[in-house]
């Protein structure tokens, strides 16, 4: 007569021999795949067997959800509820959407830090290397250049140009202010912030040649003295087009 | 990481844990998981919910909800399975089952052990003799799962697992001699 634990020794050593006969038991993707009747027949077949050899997965898979019909008491629910608010306790949906724009805001801001960062470090250390300065114009202020009174004439033949601007006449002045316009059309291309006048009473000034297509331009030095401003001298510039290389 | 809309967004989600809980949860215990176990693979579960709220369209959450379920429990089930090959299970975790634990029989002579073995091996035979479907169903049915489980499993239908079952028990009851 066979009793229980001989029931019990016949299927261990049943499920022993199917284990090592066919190997692991089934991926969970197998056996989703196996219950949606997506494996071919060969592949079905080995799953079931292993089901078989593995009675708890067998179980695990077959098992339905018990009925929606009995609660667990309010305090278990609410220590419960309480437990995986504290564990996974929520960022904002609307938070981390900030949060995200403010990371790719921050990313941008550093590339362009690095790359400003770059551009400053060539700049001051092509500033800290000697150049030499490009020919310099004289002006002389118009109607104390001779009969002929001819403007002035520049010719740039290299990034810039630079102007030396003489003050002739009343030099009692606080300070001096510089215009650069064009003389066709009195359209203001530079002005200066307020100058102190130097010792030999001109100004230098050095303005990149890509600012000064060809043409007739007019330095405006003014005088200032408080708030009221008086023109001192205006400086006629014939500026000729480069030469062909 | 968790994200929460906060407003009706989160009010969504807690009225689902809350009325879903339960269900959950005794789930798990229906698979002999221990009550704690059965807690902390209940929590997994809502926290994937909570990951793919957004994923949820339906009005009804609970097949998306019961699948995350099905599918933690078939990882954990099977876990346990590829560790333990061959190894009777046991859960350590419940005091019940320790404490209830009988005693270790006497051990057999040896002359009772060869007469047991010789025992086993007959009904060993005859159950591996059986056809096919008529074995699996008896193998199951030994197991303990119900009509409807084996049915799930072999995709068959509940009458047809009765009958093998039946014919399965005839066939043995024939070999053996005896009324199992």
């Amino acid at each position: 007569m066979m009793n229980q634990p001989d029931w019990n020794s016949v299927r261990d050593s049943l499920i022993a021999d199917d284990r090592a006969k066919l190997g692991e038991p089934p991926t969970v993707d197998e056996l989703l795949a196996y219950e949606r009747g997506e494996l071919s027949k060969e592949h079905a077949e080995r799953v079931q067997q292993l089901l078989i050899a593995y009675p708890d997965l067998a179980r695990a898979y077959a098992t339905p959800f018990p009925p929606d019909d009995e609660a667990l008491p309010d305090d278990v629910i609410d220590r419960q509820w309480n437990a995986f608010r504290a564990v996974n306790r929520p960022v904002s949906r609307s938070n981390a959407r900030v949060l995200q724009f403010w990371r790719g805001v921050a990313a941008i801001a550093a590339a362009v830090a690095i790359v400003f960062g770059a551009m400053l470090w060539q700049t001051h250390t092509e500033l800290l290397r000697p150049h030499v300065l490009p020919e310099a114009a004289i002006l002389t202020p118009d109607g104390r250049r001779g009969l002929a009174e001819q403007p002035s004439a520049v010719t740039p033949t290299g990034d810039s140009v630079l102007f030396v601007v003489s003050l002739i006449g009343p030099t009692d002045y606080e300070t001096y202010r510089l215009e650069l316009v064009r003389g066709d059309s009195h359209t203001r291309v530079w002005s200066s912030d307020p100058l102190r006048a130097t010792s030999s009473y001109s100004f230098n000034v050095e303005i990149p040649s890509r600012v000064l297509p060809p043409g007739t331009y007019q330095v405006i030095a003014y005088g200032l003295r408080g708030n009221a401003q008086e023109e001192v001298a205006t400086y006629t510039v014939d500026v000729r087009r480069r030469p062909a290389p | 990481m968790i994200v929460d809309g906060g407003g009706p967004y989160d009010e969504r989600f807690e009225a689902i844990y809350r009325k879903r809980y339960a269900r959950v949860w005794r789930y798990f215990r229906a698979n002999s998981i221990a009550d704690d176990e059965a807690h902390d693979l209940s929590q997994d579960t809502f926290k994937r919910l909570y990951e793919r709220m957004d994923q949820i369209r339906n009005d009804d959450p609970w097949p998306f909800l019961a699948t995350i379920a099905r599918t933690i429990l078939l990882n954990r089930v099977r876990a346990r399975q590829t560790q333990k090959r061959g190894a009777p299970m046991v859960n350590i975790d419940d005091p019940d089952l320790i404490f209830a634990e009988p005693a270790a029989p006497a051990q057999p002579d040896y002359a009772e052990r060869q007469t047991e073995e010789a025992r086993w091996k007959q009904v060993r035979d005859a159950v591996a003799s059986l056809p096919p479907g008529q074995r699996e169903c008896l193998r199951l049915w030994i197991e303990d799962l119900q009509y409807d489980e084996i049915a799930k499993i072999l995709g068959i239908t509940i009458d047809a697992v009765k009958s093998r079952l039946r014919d399965a028990k005839r066939t043995l009851r024939e070999q053996l001699g005896e009324k199992s």
